[in-house]
């Protein structure tokens, strides 16, 4: 069977676009920031909550207070200042007002809302013997817009697959904090599902352990985002033990995570590739001295496992593609940013 | 003839009254009761089952007496409304609704009153603290139902008959 061009693929559950997170947010706060322009709108990335502090917003330029007219607003003097009452609403309208039915969520510090948008949390740590039990008087909250870019790993995908075997390189996408890396990811994997015939990709088994609920933005154990039609979700499940089970129970062809970086995650990853399973990750990090610098990468760069090494940047706009090295020779194969 | 109709009509309606006020008092403590019952359900599924509330309220009605489900339904109700104004609002409409509804009477429903601003919003254990606390409260407040159900009941229900009786005889 031919799969379908790129163009005509369906992009997954419609995604009714950033503003259902308005829903979920205290009616004052939903009220104001129904009032941003459709162009702060477009840029918005997060919206932050704090209790007694100002709104503020962080568009992708940079962030910004917002007054109570839904004007972005430079300084915090006019700002709409939230109230502890907000943020009881808000927390009751995200946790259906039953915050006992999230403890595993409030131990990990962030929620996943339908539409995968994910809220991290603040307030004051319960524990019990010494670990962390839950969160209480939660007076910080950010949530953070998801927004699915169907194609914006178009100009990546070149760059990692082997054309000659029809197969996907083993690739680590390295990144600053909020430079796009789970974005490119969650479209390689949804590109990687469906096939890309124009490079001789057909399509593959992905199996993908979703830690944070951040690449799927599962909800209830549903992925909010279109990840393929060849892809298994380990939804909440840690890296290691996820990837273990997934090669012996789904029999992928490529093992998708995000943000490598315990001692576990390297002893996984060899046994995926003595699997024989193609590997899809990704880091924090910003330059390949940056990474050689953290013992377990540099051990894992060490063993050259990867064989492509993607670089994402700030240097042209969120996202850019500021170049692409061969895991084992350090080449570079591009060496320009591209966006 | 008019006037033995008038009296028997008379004697009647008195005693039809006494007999409610007196069904009142019996029926007190078993809404007491119910409630109770239906409480501890609701804490069995937060704990358990860490049901989120607006299922279990669900769950709540459909298992429990069906003189206070509508309580909990219409909570429910309000709580999944579009830009509804939550919980301590919509908890506070429903226990206004089951006082009209029912002879439960404000201080009866005291105990429910102060959970509109707990439920759901910490974690189990102090839900279930929190519930149990009401369970406790609901209990004392039963026995005094019980106890002002055994001294008034009966009394009721002939007074009304008797009073009925007193106000023909000093009509005719």
């Amino acid at each position: 069977m031919d799969p379908l061009p790129l163009a005509d693929r369906k992009t997954g559950p419609a995604s009714p676009g950033p503003w259902q997170v308005l829903s979920f947010l205290a009616p004052p706060v939903r009220d104001i920031l129904a009032r941003l322009s459709p162009e702060a709108w477009s840029q918005l990335e997060e919206i932050r909550l704090r209790q007694n502090r100002p709104l503020m917003v962080n568009l992708s330029w940079g962030d910004t207070f917002v007054d109570p007219g839904g004007r972005p607003i430079p300084s915090a003097a006019g700002a709409y200042l939230v109230t502890a009452e907000d943020m009881k609403r808000t927390l009751e309208l995200m946790s259906n007002c039953s915050i006992y039915s999230l403890e595993e969520e409030l131990r990990q510090g962030f929620i996943t809302l339908p539409g995968g948008h994910r809220v991290g949390l603040a307030g004051k740590a319960v524990l019990e013997g010494g670990r962390i039990r839950t969160l209480k008087y939660i007076t910080g909250l950010n949530l953070r817009i998801a927004r699915e870019l169907p194609g914006v790993a178009d100009k990546v995908m070149p760059y990692v697959i082997n054309q000659r075997e029809g197969n996907l390189y083993h690739t680590l996408i390295v990144s600053p904090p909020r430079g796009g890396k789970t974005t490119l990811l969650r479209d390689m994997v949804r590109q990687i599902s469906w096939g890309i015939p124009s490079l001789g990709l057909p399509g593959r088994r992905v199996g993908l352990v979703d830690e944070r609920s951040e690449i799927a933005g599962s909800y209830a154990g549903v992925p909010q985002k279109d990840l393929g039609p060849r892809t298994d979700i380990l939804d909440g499940c840690p890296k290691a033990e996820g990837m273990m089970m997934l090669i012996r129970s789904m029999s992928p062809q490529v093992i998708a995570t995000d943000e490598l970086g315990r001692e576990e995650d390297v002893f996984a990853l060899e046994e995926a590739l003595h699997a024989g399973v193609k590997l899809l990750t990704t880091v924090h990090g910003h330059n390949l001295a940056d990474l050689r610098q953290r013992p377990i990468l540099a051990r894992i760069l060490g063993r050259k496992i990867f064989e492509r090494i993607v670089f994402l940047g700030f240097s042209l706009g969120v996202g850019t593609l500021e170049g692409v090295f061969d895991g084992q020779t350090y080449s570079a194969i591009l060496a320009k940013p591209l966006r | 003839m008019l006037k033995l109709t008038g009296a028997l009509l008379i004697i009647g309606a008195c005693g039809l009254l006494g007999n409610d006020i007196a069904r009142a008092y019996a029926q007190r403590p078993r809404l007491l009761r119910s409630l109770q019952t239906a409480l501890q359900l609701l804490e069995t599924e937060i704990n358990y089952g860490a049901t989120p509330l607006p299922a279990a309220l669900k769950l709540v009605a459909t298992a429990g007496d069906p003189q206070i489900a509508p309580f909990f339904l219409s909570v429910r109700a309000l709580l999944l409304e579009p830009g509804g104004k939550g919980l301590v609002e919509a908890w506070k409409r429903g226990l206004e609704e089951l006082k009209y509804y029912t002879v439960l009477t404000e201080r009866d429903l005291e105990p429910l009153a102060a959970l509109g601003g707990i439920l759901g919003g910490s974690d189990r254990q102090d839900q279930v603290k929190h519930l149990q606390l009401a369970r406790e409260q609901l209990k004392g407040v039963e026995k005094g139902a019980r106890e002002a159900c055994s001294k008034n009941e009966r009394m009721w229900r002939y007074l009304g008959f008797l009073l009925g009786t007193m106000l023909v005889l000093t009509l005719y």
